[in-house]
């Protein structure tokens, strides 16, 4: 099996990612660095052995298997933003809500100041 | 006829870092309207609330004061956001302290940095009272003003004008102009929840969804190299049209 440099330095540069990934998420999130490092384990060990997917392509009549990885990720994206930009709005709510209830209890009358000469 | 001894009106200011040109707005307003006040062709109200509303400011805006021996027909109010939350949040904050006096028969906006003409009062109040509209907008393009928007920002502000007209259905000539009134049955169903400038496009939505009657009157605005410094810049006309787009999606307006 030959290993172009380019496959070489692009698993070089996802360990090292990887690698910076646990160092930054700590231990509470051990489970969702493995779901990573299995995820892109898994993606490499297919890119070696293709003739599944390209099968399960054409099965699909999608023309690569990249191209089913693509339309997946895309949609998954898109879905991903959008649900985002939502549960963001909602935090935004939240917070003024109670920013506002902090506000409302303390207006202030400004009385000016009678004139004691 | 209408019992105007109880009738007051609310001027909603929203605020942030504004302490250099707020206490000379709050003069000027109180001058303009003692003359409301003692005009006896003006009926419509007989005594304003004035809500500063402080978003965040890094100086506190409770050193402003009105005059020493102020008329009691004018009352000065301030309440503060512990952060800034954003002009549509300030607006509602007042809205709601307004609503909490039963009084309040209307509600006026204007912006805190002293580019709306207080002399336009007058016209958006009589214009209420003689049109029954609920709400009144400022367009700021029906007259001249004191110094020329520039012209990118026109074209933007253009766009968002074209952009608000096909999501609002409503035609108005001013996309985001703080001056507007509306009168209590409006405030009651007005809940913004857009806490930044995409506000002045959801109150146009509630308009539209509630069937508000509308009207629009020409008023000033008092540009100056600061205030033009201070305000929108070109990107920030881009994030209007930005803001519209995430009104429509996301508001439930």
């Amino acid at each position: 099996m030959e290993i172009k440099p380019f496959t070489f330095v692009f698993v070089v540069l996802l360990a090292a990612l990887l690698s910076l990934d646990a160092m930054m998420l700590g231990a509470h999130a051990r489970k969702a660095w493995w779901t990573m490092f299995f995820l892109f384990t898994g993606a490499g060990a297919a890119s070696l052995y293709t003739a599944p997917f390209f099968e399960l392509a054409e099965l699909l009549g999608v023309g690569r298997p990249v191209d089913l990885v693509l339309y997946i990720v895309t949609v998954v994206l898109i879905r991903e933003l959008f649900l985002s930009r939502a549960r963001t709005a909602a935090l935004e709510r939240q917070i003024t809500d109670l920013a506002r209830k902090d506000a409302l209890t303390s207006v202030v009358e400004i009385v000016p100041e009678s004139d004691s000469r | 006829m209408k019992d105007r001894m109880n009738q007051i009106a609310a001027i909603i200011i929203p605020c942030y870092n504004e302490m250099a040109r707020l206490p000379r707005l709050i003069e000027r307003l109180e001058l303009e309207l003692v003359s409301l006040l003692n005009d006896t062709g003006f009926d419509h109200v007989s005594g304003f609330k004035l809500i500063i509303v402080d978003d965040g400011s890094a100086e506190s805006v409770s050193r402003v004061r009105l005059r020493t021996e102020p008329d009691p027909r004018i009352r000065l109010f301030v309440v503060t956001h512990p952060i800034n939350l954003g002009q549509g949040a300030a607006i509602e904050t007042g809205v709601r302290i307004g609503l909490a006096d039963p009084k309040t028969v209307y509600f006026i906006t204007m912006d805190g940095d002293g580019q709306h003409d207080v002399a336009d009062l007058r016209q958006f109040l009589g214009q209420m009272a003689s049109s029954g509209a609920d709400i009144v907008f400022g367009n700021r393009f029906g007259k001249g003003v004191a110094l020329e928007v520039p012209m990118t920002r026109k074209l933007l502000l253009y766009a968002a004008l074209i952009f608000e007209r096909f999501v609002t259905g409503l035609a108005l000539n001013d996309a985001h102009n703080g001056y507007r009134v509306f009168n209590r049955s409006f405030a009651e169903v007005l809940r913004l929840r857009q806490n930044r400038m995409a506000h002045a496009t959801e109150i146009k939505l509630i308009v539209k969804r509630h069937r508000a009657r509308y009207a629009e009157v020409p008023v000033s605005i008092a540009y100056t190299e600061e205030t033009l410094r201070k305000g929108q810049s070109n990107l920030g006309a881009v994030r209007i049209l930005h803001d519209l787009i995430k009104v429509f999606l996301f508001s439930g307006n």
